[in-house]
């Protein structure tokens, strides 16, 4: 039992490990959010309650303009539901994955699901319980530590000093996330997205969720004519020490994660570098 | 601000987005999961995310500061360096361009 008990300690900090890349790059934005949410005139112990509760940046930060300008809470409500509809597909898309686990454990790794989580979640092809809530964990508790430092800031720190941190944290994973698609292809990837952006906006409010559902279409349609996805990296030997099959042999292991997921910005382990089979990458 | 009316906000936003949240979860979504769509989802929502982050209100284009700030990001991403390290360059050349571009841009 005491071998079982570490191996899952093993397991979560191993998950832990693998977000602390993205837990880092909360930090920066989560200050940010509870320094503008006090500067807003929002109670600090509110803009805490919304990173514990809501916990999604770009909804949380988009709320901060409503409430400040005096809409009515239920606006300023349907507005973040609107910046969080994105969780849907990301939630249709990690299902498959978190269905083996019961009810209990399915509920809170919900909570705790966003986008870097999500794209965490999806670098390793058959993550266990402990290794997910080391990641889904890690970035939780770096968003609201940082918001509530972020709180306690507030007052102190130019409003300028943050207001890039949110832009510089989804300009990075966006980057990211096109190693996903052939190289040649990815600065027409990277138009389409502005043109999606930019013809979306005629829709007012439902602009971002047009924009998405444009882009995946159009992505979903190129890919069936072109070769959009990169080749999944090239594998390689096994190490002839570690005397176990390479990762992608185990049968607990399919083959390769699907070819080049594009929201899991890094390739996973090397075959055969690490016998945990939770071992990610690069964690960022 | 309103501490009461931002107190609901919060609270029915944060029950709304965890339905959303939980959907996939349930037993009850396989069929809404075979497409290959999904595939390609994660990468759109990046990336409009990341172009709506940095636009203007008015148009898909950044301001020069941000302009700048997003081009180091992207490369320091491009090189694979720390995502940490990409954002704090990010945020610094941003106050760097804000303090020192003319007003004008």
């Amino acid at each position: 039992m005491g071998g079982a008990a570490e191996a899952e300690h093993g397991r979560a900090r191993a998950g832990v490990a693998h977000a602390l890349g993205a837990a880092a790059g909360y930090v920066p934005v989560g200050v940010a959010f509870g320094a503008i949410a006090v500067q807003a005139g929002m109670p600090g112990g509110l803009a805490v309650l919304m990173s514990v509760t809501v916990y999604a940046g770009a909804a949380q930060l988009a709320s901060l303009q409503a409430l400040a300008a005096g809409a009515h809470p239920l606006v300023a409500a349907a507005g973040m539901l609107l910046v969080n509809l994105r969780h849907v597909p990301m939630s249709l898309a990690v299902g498959p994955r978190l269905r083996r686990f019961d009810r209990r454990h399915r509920a809170l790794l919900a909570q705790t699901l966003t986008d870097e989580a999500f794209a965490l979640d999806l670098r390793v092809p058959a993550p266990s319980l402990p290794f997910l809530y080391g990641i889904h964990l890690t970035c939780w508790v770096a968003w609201v530590g940082s918001t509530a430092a972020g709180v306690a800031l507030g007052p102190v720190l130019p409003a300028t000093w943050t207001a890039f941190a949110l832009p510089g944290l989804f300009v990075a994973l966006a980057v990211e996330a096109l190693a996903g698609v052939r190289g040649r292809l990815r600065p027409l990837v990277a138009g389409a997205a502005v043109v999606a952006v930019a013809v979306s906006r005629l829709a007012g409010g439902l602009a971002d969720v047009l924009a998405v559902a444009g882009l995946t279409a159009a992505l979903t349609a190129a890919a069936g004519r072109w070769r959009l996805a990169a080749p999944p990296p090239t594998a390689a030997p096994a190490a002839p020490h570690a005397g176990l099959p390479p990762a992608d042999a185990r049968a607990d292991h399919p083959p390769h994660p699907p070819p080049g997921p594009p929201g899991a910005p890094r390739s996973g382990p090397a075959p055969g570098s690490t016998p945990d089979p939770d071992a990610p990458g690069d964690p960022r | 601000m309103s501490a009461t009316g931002a107190l609901v906000a919060v609270l029915v936003a944060a029950a709304g987005t965890y339905a959303m949240r939980l959907v996939g979860l349930s037993r009850t979504s396989h069929r809404l999961t075979g497409g290959r769509w999904l595939r390609w989802i994660p990468l759109a929502v990046l990336l409009v995310l990341a172009v709506t982050a940095v636009s203007t209100a008015a148009t898909p284009v950044p301001s020069p500061p941000t302009a700048m700030a997003t081009a180091l990001v992207a490369t320091l991403a491009a090189r694979r360096a720390p995502l940490l390290l990409s954002v704090l360059a990010g945020c610094a050349a941003y106050v760097a361009a804000t303090a020192w571009l003319p007003a004008a841009w």
